[in-house]
């Protein structure tokens, strides 16, 4: 029983370890076959995931570069636009200033026809007026030459005896140069 | 007669090549905890970060081939995140989807590729964080976490309703899967891992050289589909969580 403990002993102080350490029994620890199966590893994940980041690579690139070629379609149709924006804005401008012309002339041109028209018919109402004026001249000098023969005749009524009537009418055959 | 020395003595002895259940203790504040898991984890967030710094220097608009790689990686989990959420809200939960899938990946190939035997600790051994149960609790924990915050966020109290839908007969067993869900996602990703770990093990201390290596192809291509399936149920979940009114 002694010796048992004793070998026990030894075998226990041999083996026990108090502290980090270590190990170089390099078969227990496994690195053999933890080494085959890193190399093996690393060769497959470098073939698989290889292909798999190139062709996303390419894929990211081909996307890029279409939206590049997008942004490039996108600004130069923004470009043309502008300039025609430009260009109507131009257009719009002159039409503006043509319209006002055009309204300005308008507005001239109904002056003048008013002041024409207006001339018209005060020249219309002189000349009725002066009509007027003549034939009311007239009337009046007709009623005053039948008013002055009016009276006239009443006073040769009264004054003109016969024996006068032919000594006038013998006076004036005379005059006219006849010979009775 | 002899038995408590035996015992006491056996303990000391490594008879085997693989120390399961041991753990490195640190003790802080009164509780233990597994110093291995910490020391492997860290190390894959140091990985993870600094690859994240590394590859967003010098960001072209044409990517060259660490920032191609890594917009390749950011639209799988994008991808991942925006399948299982829907298109309206994938959006910020892409983050902890891709931290959860890369941290579960990073820890499970950590722990498969590089040979952490080699460095002896004072109690149990270095490996991948998540063999440990307390890791792979903590993360379906996590998920459970978010996705009730994801349905509360956006129904408020209207989350609980989801639990009489469709019939509420099924109440109960609606309550249970709340329970179910994180059980579920943490042992699978736990036996998983630790059940690959055993088996690579036992092969190395049978036969050390080579016929260990399909059980370790095995190994990672089961751990990355299994970081694959604990993202993706997360994203579930809270696509789940976030259904709402109408929009079955």
């Amino acid at each position: 029983m002694e010796n048992i403990i004793r070998i026990f002993n030894i075998f226990a102080e041999h083996e026990f370890h108090k502290s980090l350490s270590f190990n170089s029994n390099f078969l227990e620890a496994n690195v053999i076959n933890i080494a085959l199966l890193l190399t093996g590893l690393i060769y497959v994940l470098k073939q698989f995931l290889g292909s798999v980041l190139t062709i996303r690579q390419q894929k990211v690139l081909a996307a890029i570069q279409e939206s590049e070629e997008r942004l490039k379609q996108a600004q130069i149709r923004l470009e043309e636009s502008e300039k025609q924006l430009a260009q109507t804005t131009m257009v719009i401008i002159q039409i503006k200033k043509e319209a006002e012309l055009t309204a300005q002339k308008v507005r001239e041109s109904i002056l003048e026809q008013g002041k024409v028209d207006i001339e018209r018919l005060t020249s219309a109402g002189k000349a009725s007026i002066a009509v007027a004026e003549n034939q009311v001249r007239q009337q009046i000098q007709q009623q005053i030459t039948a008013l002055a023969i009016n009276r006239v005749f009443l006073q040769l009524q009264s004054q003109v005896t016969p024996g006068m009537q032919s000594k006038i009418i013998d006076d004036n055959i005379v005059k006219l140069g006849g010979k009775i | 007669m002899y038995q408590q020395e035996v015992e006491v003595i056996s303990s000391y002895i490594a008879v085997s090549a693989v120390e399961v259940g041991k753990h490195l203790y640190w003790e802080i504040g009164g509780y233990k905890l597994h110093g291995q898991v910490f020391i492997v984890s860290w190390l894959v967030i140091i990985a993870l970060l600094s690859l994240a710094f590394i590859g967003t220097r010098n960001l072209e608009r044409v990517p060259k081939n660490l920032q191609n790689f890594m917009e390749f990686v950011i639209e799988f989990l994008q991808d991942i995140a925006k399948n299982q959420i829907g298109e309206h809200e994938y959006r910020s939960w892409v983050p902890y989807i891709a931290t959860i899938f890369l941290f579960i990946l990073g820890s499970n190939w950590a722990g498969a590729l590089i040979p952490w035997k080699l460095i002896q600790l004072p109690e149990g051994e270095l490996a991948a964080p998540t063999n440990d149960i307390n890791t792979t609790v903590a993360l379906s924990l996590l998920t459970s976490l978010s996705y009730f915050y994801a349905g509360l966020n956006k129904n408020g109290l209207g989350y609980f309703a989801r639990y009489v839908e469709p019939t509420p007969v099924l109440l109960p067993i609606n309550i249970l899967e709340d329970f179910t869900k994180p059980l579920s996602l943490s042992f699978r990703l736990f036996g998983n891992i630790l059940a690959d770990e055993l088996v690579v093990s036992v092969f190395t201390l049978l036969v050390p050289i080579l016929i260990p290596l399909p059980v370790m192809i095995l190994g990672l291509f089961a751990s990355s589909i299994q970081a694959l399936i604990f993202s993706t149920l997360s994203a579930a979940y809270i696509g789940e969580a976030l259904e709402g009114h109408g929009e079955h």
